[in-house]
């Protein structure tokens, strides 16, 4: 049994193992919640198969419209492989939308938030592993989208550094799921509007992030407001990583690697601020646990 | 550091209260001045119709809602100051919450809500089994939350609220909904969980007053944000005459409990 003291708090001058336990303490719980919400994803929804229809097929429908087109041109091959890249990269951004800065609306309809709450643990805790859970989730749906890109299409990638491409996908999927992380907190009062804000999000993005095309296309000024979305940059890095001179990217691909690397810890500092803001003024209006708006 | 041991929950002239209008000024009080004093080993009964400020008072000791004033100390720890020291050693439930995954079966549901606590896998597994037999879901256990029946998600969620085994345990209205059989089972088993450990305390909401009656050590009844009276069921019986405390609520505030006030929280 628990008696109820903070973790490390009463230990007085603790000797380093004495520290390292107290800290221990602290954390294990919030993995141990980061663990259990993050099966919710990858188990509970890799149960329902038809997540393939919706999520792979049909998207992968509007990305081979694009593959048409810039065959229909005579575009260079490698266009064939930006299109394919920015299909498997879409359902990401799917999901921080619609699995993260909306979550907190179904769990507090659901009335799960509320325990979340009552627990002992931190909620950037859930959210981190209902991040990790939708990155793994997503994965799999990004890498069936290139699979049948390859397959369908004979997409040929050559990797120009493997290296980089590595770390240009993680550091944007932090970037980017700390941006999710910081949606869903600042969403944490919303009700319905929520969903539509994801719903205004979904198609700009789209256009913005160059999904189906060079960034560089949009012309400097753009390009630098669409860099807010760790897609944009994360797109055109990996796709410079891919594709080299063909790819027409925008910056250095490792300037932008960089700017992601500073997004992430701005997203993820402005995640844990706004949970932290949010949950307080719920706390305050009782907005926690209503749950029909 | 807690202050005040000797109590399982403390609230001193503890008030909330909600905007009428979001943005202005009109308020109605859903608390109005609760003083109340539980001690360890108690199940203790909030009783009140409707609107009366039972589930807001859970509310603020369970750390989800903050008082506009006054004093609450669960187990010594301040809720506002201290919510996370609060929050290890409580849980709640509430009647007709539909909390947990659908697409989850009864036993994954309440493995995730057993990990918030940092449950072991072996200590959860054991205390699982343990709660399914006492909600009696052994044979639903794998089956997905989803095609459950209403009255076996409610069985699941007062399971979940035992899951960390608290110290103080709400209950927000648990056996509503539920039928008769089930909902003695249920009100038998916190019985046997308080009896076992005296350091546990129950603090239950409910406008059954035979529930009140047949769990609870002592109660208090609330209305429009005001305790009226606080004591043991039998004592309240005797000191208003009364057959039972449904009785006694009438003969207090001179209506039934199943009227409600006017109002949500209607002390404005």
């Amino acid at each position: 049994m628990t008696d109820g003291s903070m973790p490390g708090v009463a230990a007085g001058r603790m000797t380093s193992p004495g520290r390292l336990a107290a800290w221990w303490r602290l954390i294990e719980p919030n993995l141990r919640a980061a663990n259990a919400r993050a099966y919710v994803r990858i188990v509970g929804a890799n149960r329902e198969l038809s997540w393939l229809v919706w999520d792979v097929f049909l998207p992968f429908l509007g990305t081979a419209a694009y593959v048409f087109i810039y065959r229909a041109i005579n575009a260079p091959p490698a266009f064939t492989g930006f299109v394919i890249l920015g299909g498997a990269m879409t359902g990401y951004w799917l999901n921080t939308l619609w699995s993260m800065a909306s979550q907190f609306y179904w769990e507090r309809h659901t009335g799960n938030l509320e325990m979340f709450f009552v627990a002992p643990v931190s909620v950037m805790s859930i959210l981190l592993g209902m991040a990790v859970g939708g990155m793994f989730q997503t994965t799999i749906r990004s890498a069936l989208t290139v699979v049948l890109g390859i397959v369908l299409f004979h997409v040929h990638f050559e990797v120009y550094s493997a290296a980089g491409l590595l770390l240009s996908f993680i550091v944007t999927m932090v970037a980017l799921y700390g941006l999710g992380m910081m949606m869903s907190s600042l969403y944490l009062l919303y009700g319905r509007e929520a969903w539509h804000m994801s719903n205004l999000l979904q198609e700009p993005i789209y256009l913005l992030s160059g999904f189906y095309f060079p960034v560089r296309a949009l012309g400097p000024w753009l390009a630098a407001l669409a860099g807010g979305i760790p897609l944009t940059f994360g797109l055109d890095a990996m796709r410079q990583f891919l594709f080299g001179p063909a790819a027409m990217g925008w910056l250095g691909p490792w300037w932008e690697v960089a700017i992601l690397g500073g997004e992430s810890a701005i997203f993820l500092w402005g995640a844990r601020w706004a949970l932290d803001y949010m949950a307080r003024l719920a706390r305050q209006e009782g907005r926690l646990t209503l749950r029909w708006q | 550091m807690p202050e005040s041991l000797d109590f399982a929950i403390r609230t001193v002239d503890l008030k909330r209260s909600y905007a009428k209008v979001p943005g202005h000024g009109d308020v109605v009080w859903a608390l109005a001045g609760v003083d109340l004093a539980v001690y360890p080993g108690e199940v203790f009964g909030v009783l009140g119709p409707n609107g009366a400020g039972k589930t807001t008072l859970i509310k603020i000791l369970s750390t989800l809602l903050l008082p506009t004033a006054g004093r609450a100390e669960v187990a010594g720890y301040d809720v506002v100051r201290e919510a996370f020291a609060v929050r290890r050693i409580i849980n709640m439930v509430s009647g007709g919450e539909y909390s947990g995954y659908g697409i989850l079966s009864v036993r994954e549901n309440l493995w995730m809500f057993s990990q918030l606590y940092g449950l072991t896998y072996s200590e959860a597994r054991r205390r699982i089994d343990r709660l399914l037999a006492v909600v009696d879901l052994t044979s639903e256990q794998h089956k997905k939350v989803n095609k459950l029946s209403t009255g076996m998600r409610q069985k699941m969620n007062f399971a979940r609220g035992f899951i960390n085994y608290p110290r103080v345990l709400f209950l927000d209205e648990p056996t509503l909904g539920l039928d008769v059989t089930v909902s003695r089972r249920l009100r038998a088993f916190v019985r046997e969980w308080v009896a076992e450990d005296t350091t546990r305390t129950v603090l239950l909401t409910t406008h059954y007053m035979q529930e009140a009656d047949e769990l609870c050590d002592r109660v208090a009844i609330i209305d429009r944000g005001h305790v009226l009276v606080c004591d043991r069921p039998a004592a309240l019986k005797e000191k208003y005459h009364a057959a039972t405390l449904e009785d006694v609520f009438i003969g207090l505030v001179g209506r039934s409990l199943d009227s409600g006030p006017e109002e949500e929280g209607a002390a404005s």
